[in-house]
């Protein structure tokens, strides 16, 4: 089973912006999920989190030797570290250290830039919360065309952020699998 | 002799074993081990860094790269870079395959990794800035504190820099360019 590190954006979009703690479940029953204490929080401040908190496969992420978040704090800005970027950026290395099969997802620019220009090695497992939907039915095969289509629309029509340019490519590249 | 010097002595090999490029001069090696430190309080009471001329200072660690106490000649400076000797490197590795410290040793390997591949491509002033930044209440003894954060060009130019290395985000660099001392 992949190892699964998300950031609250992911967390939130099933949990709060499309209501869908079904969604979250299905992700939750296919990776292990690590999660930090931040992010932990954040997740339990929705109405939904009674639905997923004793999942087997949610993994708090334990307090190790070394706390990661403390070297990469400089690079974030208060704002950021207090929504925990920096958080699942040190959560995201922790797992890779431990394992190289995993899924990394982050929807903010600043932590997703920080990966690609300082922490190469995290890369190849770098995606956001729409480009795991279209990958869950292109390669993992746990939703299909259509409920990822339906999904995209409820998300195009929440708060969830992101640009209509990735929703648009979303959408081809699932019309056309 | 004290087991915690050695230990003290065991990471900076290490923060200079896992790269092959040098550490660029003092001000690196202090700050890269200061952020070290912030991950582990033990690791903070042994380094024990004061306020300084030049941000966060250990006397300890400048102890043990110009005479260190357990592994003899290990470390070597070209001009200001500081980098493991032949002998350093072997005395790295016996580190890294210690079967008794494995596990620390290779936590600590992955974290002072981790701290050299973001830290190194900063220039001094650079660094220095950043730590700052963080830690204000090390400004305090600081002999550079008013040419990196009071001449509003040199601000500039420092937080355009670290934001074109790619170090830090957008909103942090938006925070740093607001930062008064």
């Amino acid at each position: 089973m992949k190892d699964f590190v998300g950031d609250n954006s992911f967390y939130s979009c099933y949990l709060n912006d499309i209501d869908k703690p079904d969604v979250l479940i299905i992700y939750l029953d296919s990776f292990k999920h690590h999660i930090g204490p931040m992010i932990k929080n954040e997740m339990s401040c929705s109405a939904n989190y009674c639905k997923v908190k004793s999942h087997k496969n949610l993994n708090y992420f334990p307090e190790t030797n070394l706390n990661i978040s403390a070297i990469v704090s400089p690079l974030f800005s208060s704002e950021e570290r207090h929504k925990g970027e920096q958080e699942v950026l040190s959560v995201a290395y922790m797992t890779y250290c431990l394992n190289h099969d995993l899924i990394i997802v982050i929807d903010e620019k600043g932590p997703r830039n920080i990966i690609i220009n300082n922490i190469q090695c995290l890369t190849p497992y770098l995606t956001g919360t729409i480009g795991l939907l279209v990958d869950s039915v292109e390669n993992y095969k746990i939703l299909n065309k259509d409920d990822a289509l339906n999904l995209l629309s409820e998300i195009e029509n929440s708060n969830f952020r992101v640009s209509a340019n990735i929703l648009s490519q979303a959408k081809k590249r699932l019309m056309g699998s | 002799m004290s087991n915690e010097i050695k230990i003290a002595e065991d990471i900076v090999l290490l923060l200079l074993g896992v790269d092959d490029k040098p550490i660029k001069g003092d001000i690196h090696l202090q700050k890269e081990i200061f952020l070290l430190t912030k991950s582990n309080p033990k690791l903070q009471n042994l380094f024990n860094f004061k306020k300084h001329i030049f941000g966060p200072y250990s006397q300890l660690l400048a102890d043990i790269v110009e005479e260190p106490l357990y592994h003899d000649k290990v470390f070597m400076r070209v001009n200001s870079n500081l980098l493991l000797t032949s002998q350093g490197k072997s005395e790295f590795k016996k580190i890294k395959n210690d079967q008794d410290s494995k596990k620390i040793v290779d936590e600590l390997e992955k974290v002072v990794s981790l701290i050299r591949s973001i830290y190194d491509k900063l220039s001094g002033d650079e660094l220095l800035f950043l730590i700052y930044a963080t830690y204000p209440e090390y400004l305090e003894k600081s002999a550079v504190s008013d040419k990196l954060f009071k001449n509003k060009n040199m601000k500039k130019r420092i937080v355009s820099g670290l934001l074109s290395k790619g170090v830090i985000t957008e909103s942090r660099a938006s925070e740093l360019l607001r930062v008064e001392i």
